[in-house]
């Protein structure tokens, strides 16, 4: 089954450029239905507002108030939100970091500084080819 | 206090005069056998202590040479100046890249809408080169990141710096509390592998100590 690129994607980061990146990158990759949140707070509200209805959380793990761990923690305790793909991109790039963030449910795990082809392998190891 | 080798020599001394003696003992004898101990003890006692004031005395001199040492080195212009001036400085680093990305990701976003404009293969080779150009702009996030930890580094300092003008009231004020923030106490949520949230937390990594995505990748696949 193709990949329903109209999905809503959520990507959560504190820096602004990091999410305008991503929002060029997920538009190259005809992903244009792009919300945004600063924080796994402003995030977790974005998913509630929309009932859960996303195709994948693309989230940073490093931002205060709550940190992409804590939001990913979250999103897999909600019955509500738990089947959404949650792919990790982050800077924190040590193996017990990596054991953490599966522990907790996380779909795919991107250390920081990435490349579009990996952010397109890895949604499709996610999502399935698109 | 009469020491092991003083008592032994008091053993050894009484029992040669009680074979002496055929096993009696003289009590002058005795007595003076202990006098001599006691003498001798104290003889001991006393230039132990002697000793212990010299040595005593030899480390307050390094502890006031010190002392100088460090008051000559201004520690409160480090607090005052120096940290500060470099954290600024750091500050100053974050915001011009912050700008300089925002500018050249502008017109890397103007290059990808005149690339749709040509159409064909040169909007395919402009949107290969513009997505190089925001995966670059990345450095932006990872050097703040970076600088983070550097101004998290120069607040410790600080911090130790003021523990230290205290502890040795350079100052001449007695008694003066740090004013340094202590560390906070963040809420630890317990992951499982014995790391809390706040370890976890340690930014970007050098490369001899960060793995790179295929080992995070072969790490994943071992959960499957």
């Amino acid at each position: 089954m193709a990949v329903d690129t109209n999905m809503r994607v959520l990507i959560v980061d504190d820096y602004k450029t990091m999410l305008r990146i991503m929002r060029n990158l997920l538009k190259q990759l005809s992903f244009e239905n792009v919300e945004e949140a600063i924080d796994g707070t402003a995030a977790l509200e974005k998913l509630r507002e929309f009932d859960g209805d996303f195709g994948l959380v693309i989230s940073d793990w490093n931002m205060e108030p709550m940190t992409g761990i804590q939001l990913l923690r979250e999103v897999r305790g909600d019955d509500g939100l738990k089947q959404i793909p949650f792919i990790m991109v982050t800077a924190e790039s040590k193996s017990e970091n990596v054991i953490a963030a599966k522990e907790a449910g996380v779909s795919n795990y991107i250390v920081k500084p990435f490349n579009a082809e990996t952010l397109k392998s890895k949604m499709e190891s996610v999502l399935g080819e698109f | 206090m009469v020491s092991r080798k003083a008592h032994k020599n008091l053993l050894a001394r009484l029992e040669s005069l009680q074979e002496e003696r055929g096993g009696g003992f003289n009590i002058d004898a005795v007595a003076h056998i202990v006098e001599e101990a006691i003498t001798s003890a104290l003889k001991r006692t006393s230039e132990s202590e002697t000793g212990l004031r010299t040595e005593l005395e030899q480390v307050s001199q390094i502890i006031n040479s010190a002392k100088a040492e460090i008051a000559n080195l201004k520690p409160e212009d480090v607090k005052s100046d120096y940290l500060p001036a470099a954290s600024d400085e750091l500050d100053a680093i974050v915001e011009a890249t912050e700008v300089a990305t925002d500018e050249i990701m502008s017109a890397a976003e103007k290059i990808d809408i005149i690339g749709g404009e040509l159409g064909g293969d040169n909007e395919d080779k402009l949107a290969d080169l513009t997505v190089q150009i925001y995966t670059a702009c990345g450095f932006q996030d990872i050097t703040g990141q970076r600088i983070t930890k550097v101004v998290g580094a120069l607040k410790n300092i600080e911090t130790r710096v003021d523990e230290l003008i205290s502890a040795l009231d350079t100052s001449g004020k007695k008694g003066r509390k740090s004013k340094a923030p202590k560390k906070t106490q963040k809420k630890k949520a317990a992951t499982g592998v014995g790391h809390n949230d706040d370890e976890l937390l340690q930014g970007p990594q050098n490369k001899d100590q960060a793995i790179k995505q295929e080992d995070i990748d072969a790490l994943l696949a071992d959960f499957d």
